[in-house]
């Protein structure tokens, strides 16, 4: 149960980003688990060398963020609310990122280190549970407040949601939008790769790493609902414990039994859990 | 020359292409653009080669460059070019040509790949990571002749009931190399019950029913099997259910798994030894694993530690041209390239496809990892070795502390009996 | 935005005529290809041979994409079924070839409308999502459901020269498998110029108005499937005897992608565009990887530049620069699909 729910809390991690520039902007970021694995190799890259696993996590998010900015200024902004070349260019992105991590750290599998202090293991009687995952999920719990928070309760969280909903009449009062969306671009890469340095130390880095994040994340944000915060969380901890119990009770259907669900779920609410009450508010 | 590419042919279908296909003029004539590329050695002017004259030798490396098996990819045909570029080009006084392709880990791609070198005139294939390609394949080889020598792919039947002629294989088949632990882990470590922990698919239920087989026929139990999907992020469910009548948890998980595998193995402080197929612990792994895998007892036919002058002069040479840690995978491009020139050297007159493949079989040849030779059916008859993961002068390793000389892929079974019986693969699931 | 939506009142006959010059061109082209292999060598001919293979599964898909505005993400399951409805009844069951292709487009059909059904109150991303996820479960089942699917191993041993014309080696396969394609594409041409193939290109554009004019939109998106799925088995079962082997690579959801990379790249609008995305994608595969080891890298930038600049497709484009300026209303693909997001739930009655 623990497993699952800190499972989750990774799901939740790796999709939070996503929830802001696809669930948010309507992005459709396919280069989402591509800004993952480049945080978290960045971060490799950066903690090996200097022995600093905080400068490693900074490093990684800024780039990222920047790189996300970059593609979002030149490219993505160009085929705004037209979502097939978004896909293709996403995906193109994507094969770009992926290859050029391949060239430079090569196809064996990674893992990154745990961040400091979370090593041990939490011994409760006959409960053994690492830290680390613990960890994950009070993580979790804690972007989650930020995230919902600070697009609730802030003036430019205000201002992103204004400009989501009618950016039309938020240009018209003097909104920046396409600052907005900027903003909104980088803090979701600079998400995907702090899941990325998080994530790495759980799942590993490896080529093909964009592409199974890519589908988890997609899951997270779809059956939660898009745009809505609460529902990638929700769903994040839902997905986690389908799957923990799926391996346990149909070990040989395990694939199928993470995808089909979903897939009903989709089929009779397509907006997911939380879709609807979101844009209204 | 043999059979260099057919360029006035492609010239022509570039023509009759454009007519109907815009882009495939292009593709025709940017395909003729890139043979000056390939990796030619300028090694045919060897001055001191008695037979310089000897005809060329062609050999197209497929494996996967992109990809999750990138990796392995990469050190075959690294461990192949190293041994070339150490003998200048040459082997047995014939020039080596190598044309290198990307199977991009998918089936058309690799019979495009296949069939583009077997028109070019290749001499030798070698390559193949993933089963399931090499199967895909097998057909298009076998029709063309050329001899193949696959180089990581596993799946037992490429070897036994769908062996071919011209088919070779010097890396493991699933179940070779984890029999052998099923005796040791058995009669030397003492193990009376075990649990089977590994990935849900061929190449796991082939290893584990190989383990499971030798282990239980040496008078010992298995209580327990557990299958994991293909790249399960999270390995704690399966972990946690392992059972306490186990004595021992024996683990097939190769690549990214075996890091997430052990690192839950520890987490949740399972508290039986863990032994292994020596992919869980490979070389291309076991410096992220680190102390997770400490102690760690696995059964290949190769490991870096291995204490011969061959070996060492081998990892030395690998290490420095590379700066990457030697892998199985490695040693088998390398091991390639030996078994190519024994082949060539026993060779009186022409080299033919049919001469090479005969050849072939009959070649024994000192590895890195040892004595090597070829059974009947194509599979490499080798050393296993047990070994156990150790930090030595702060570097993890696979040390080796015993070792099986001569191991066939039938293990100590007859191979016509053993064929019979039901496939290895559909045995996992039964032995609990 | 929905200002341009064609009237389908004003719409009469020409879209129902078979436009002569693409069946002249259609000719021409199929004349041209089964000369290759008397002309090429066998790895230009097994390179032609997936492309012809693969260009019937995209126009497959553009029954869904491009008609009917689906944009399906799904797609591989349908073709992966039909390689595994062969694989299966020409190794396993020992069926003959004539069972085999019925079964394949039976199946094919099936999870068609299957899918069809399950999307019905899903437009655009969601459309896409759902059917991604269906076909991820049934991808999950391939791999994982060995005994009968031979699972990472696939099943090999398929023996082309059952569908041949003229030897059972590579090139009777390739003339066989031609004319099956060639036939298949005049079948789907043919339902795209019928009235129902106009009826759900209508849906497609604009399901509100068909409704408000009593149509039944849902059937027809079905029906879309239907097709669909029937043909996308087709393909699927001509690849499994093409590579002689079938894995869950047919299933897998990069192939979904890809085909719809066919249909945006060459452009979705127009009955060929999906096959000349076919040639230009499959085509730089070939040429880029043998250039160069990055090749992913350049054809993600390919694709990147080509999207940027061509948002239609090289046939929208072609068409656009051909007869654009006089027509500032025709819709383009991009925007019609592109109208930024849609509802995902047509407003319910």
């Amino acid at each position: 149960m623990l497993n699952g729910l800190s499972f989750g809390g990774l799901l939740f991690l790796l999709a939070s980003g996503l929830t802001l520039t696809f669930g948010m902007m309507r992005t459709v970021n396919l280069a989402h688990g591509a800004f993952y694995a480049l945080g978290g190799y960045l971060a490799l890259a950066v903690i090996r060398a200097s022995g600093s696993y905080l400068l490693g996590l900074v490093v990684a998010v800024a780039v990222v963020a920047v790189v996300g900015v970059v593609l979002e200024r030149v490219v993505l902004q160009r085929v705004a609310g037209r979502e097939l070349p978004q896909i293709m260019i996403t995906v193109g992105i994507a094969y770009v990122i992926g290859d050029v991590v391949l060239a430079v750290w090569g196809g064996r599998p990674q893992t990154l280190p745990r961040p400091p202090g979370l090593d041990g293991v939490l011994n409760l009687g006959s409960l053994t549970f690492p830290w680390f995952r613990l960890g994950l999920l009070v993580l979790a719990v804690v972007v989650y407040l930020v995230l919902q928070r600070s697009l609730a309760d802030t003036l430019v969280g205000a201002r992103i949601r204004a400009a989501v909903d009618d950016d039309e009449t938020a240009r018209a009062v003097g909104i920046d939008v396409g600052m907005l969306f900027a903003v909104t671009f980088a803090a979701g890469s600079g998400l995907a790769a702090f899941a990325g340095v998080w994530g790495g130390a759980f799942t590993g880095l490896r080529p093909g790493t964009e592409w199974d994040i890519l589908l988890l994340a997609l899951i997270v944000v779809v059956v939660g609902g898009l745009g809505s915060i609460r529902g990638a969380f929700v769903a994040a901890l839902l997905v986690g414990l389908l799957d923990e119990f799926g391996k346990w009770l149909f070990p040989s259907f395990a694939l199928f039994t993470l995808y089909a669900p979903v897939a009903v779920l989709l089929a009779l609410r397509p907006r997911g859990l939380f879709g609807r009450e979101e844009r209204v508010a | 020359m043999i059979a260099r590419p057919h360029r006035p042919v492609r010239l022509g279908l570039a023509l009759v292409v454009s007519l109907a296909l815009v882009t495939a003029a292009c593709a025709g004539s940017a395909v003729q653009d890139e043979e000056p590329a390939d990796p030619a050695t300028d090694a045919s002017a060897a001055p001191d080669d008695p037979d310089a004259d000897a005809q060329p030798i062609t050999v197209g490396l497929v494996n996967p460059l992109t990809g999750p098996f990138a990796a392995l990819g990469e050190d075959v045909n690294d461990g192949f070019r190293l041994y070339l570029d150490q003998h200048d080009g040459m082997l047995a006084g014939h020039e080596v040509v190598v044309e290198t392709e990307d199977t991009a880990n998918d089936v058309a791609t690799a019979q495009e790949a296949v069939t583009k070198l077997t028109e070019d005139g290749v001499d030798l294939l070698a390559g193949f990571v993933n089963s399931g390609v090499t199967y895909g394949v097998a057909a298009d080889i076998v029709d063309s002749g050329v001899p193949l020598v696959i180089t990581t792919a596993g799946a037992d039947d490429l070897t036994q009931r769908d062996a071919a002629d011209n088919i070779f294989r010097l890396s493991y088949t699933s179940s070779q190399d984890a029999m052998p632990l099923g005796e040791y882990a058995c009669t030397e470590l003492g193990h009376e019950t075990m649990a089977i922990i590994g990935l849900d698919y061929a190449f796991g239920w082939e290893a584990a029913s190989g383990f499971a087989t030798a282990y239980e026929d040496a008078g010992c139990d298995v209580v327990q099997e557990i299958y994991a999907a293909l790249g399960t992020s999270d390995w704690a469910p399966f972990v946690q259910q392992i059972d306490d009548r186990a004595a021992a948890v024996w683990a097939v998980a190769p690549g990214s798994d075996g890091i997430r595998l052990l690192q839950a193995y520890r987490d949740f402080g399972v508290s039986q030894p863990l032994i292994g197929h020596g992919s869980t612990t490979d070389e291309q792994i076991l410096s992220e694993q680190q102390a997770t895998a400490d102690g760690v007892v696995t059964s290949l036919h190769y490991s870096a530690a291995i204490d011969s002058d061959d070996n060492r002069a081998f990892v030395t040479a690998f290490e420095d041209e590379t700066g990457r840690s030697v892998s199985q995978y490695a040693e088998h491009g390398w091991a390639t390239a030996q078994v190519l020139e024994a082949a060539l050297e026993s060779i009186d007159g022409e080299v033919t496809r049919e001469t090479l493949v005969e050849a072939i079989g009959g070649v024994e040849i000192d590895a890195p990892r040892g004595p090597l030779r070829f059974d009947e059916y194509g599979q490499a008859i080798y050393t296993v070795y047990v070994r156990r993961v150790a930090e030595v002068d702060g570097t993890w390793v696979n040390e080796v502390v015993d070792s099986y000389p001569d191991t066939s892929q039938f293990w100590t079974y007859d191979p016509e009996e053993f064929m019979a019986g039901t496939p290895l693969a559909e045995l996992h699931g039964t032995w609990d | 935005m929905s200002s341009t939506t064609p009237d389908l009142r004003r719409q009469p006959d020409p879209r129902r005529q078979p436009d002569l010059r693409l069946v002249a061109l259609a000719v021409a082209v199929v004349v041209a290809l089964a000369v290759v292999p008397f002309v090429a060598s066998t790895y230009v001919v097994t390179v032609v041979l997936r492309m012809v293979v693969l260009g019937l599964f995209a126009l497959a898909f553009n029954v869904v994409f491009g008609a009917a505005d689906m944009p399906s993400l799904g797609h591989a399951a349908l073709f992966g079924v039909g390689s595994y409805a062969c694989g299966l009844g020409l190794v396993r069951w020992g069926w003959g070839i004539g069972t085999v292709v019925v079964a394949a487009v039976a199946v094919g059909t099936l999870l068609g409308i299957l899918m069809g059904i399950a999307t019905l109150r899903t437009q655009g991303i969601y459309l896409l999502l759902l059917t991604l996820a269906i076909a991820q479960a049934v991808w999950g089942l391939a791999f994982q459901q060995v005994r009968l699917t031979g699972g990472d191993n696939g099943i090999a041993g398929i023996d082309r020269g059952l569908l041949t014309l003229g030897g059972d080696g590579l090139v009777g396969f390739y003339w066989a498998a031609l004319a099956v394609v060639t036939v298949a594409a005049a079948l789907l041409y043919a339902f795209r110029i019928s009235i129902v193939g106009t009826v759900v290109e209508a849906v497609g554009m604009s399901p509100s108005r068909l409704r408000a004019l009593g149509f039944a939109v849902g059937s027809y998106r079905v029906t879309a499937f239907a097709v669909s799925g029937a043909f996308s088995a087709l393909a699927g079962m001509l690849m499994a005897m093409a590579t002689r082997f079938v894995g869950p690579e047919n299933l897998a959801w990069q192939l979904s992608a890809e085909v719809m990379l066919f249909a945006i790249l060459g452009g979705a609008a127009s009955f060929a565009g999906p096959l000349v995305g076919v040639v230009l994608v499959a085509g730089a595969e070939v040429v880029v990887s043998d250039w160069t080891d990055r090749w992913p890298t350049v054809l993600g930038l390919l694709y990147v530049v080509t999207l940027l600049f061509l948002p239609d497709g090289v046939v929208g484009w072609l068409s656009q620069w051909r007869d654009g300026r006089d027509d500032p209303d025709r819709p383009t693909r991009a925007s019609r699909v592109g109208r930024s997001l849609p509802p995902a739930v047509e407003a319910e009655p």
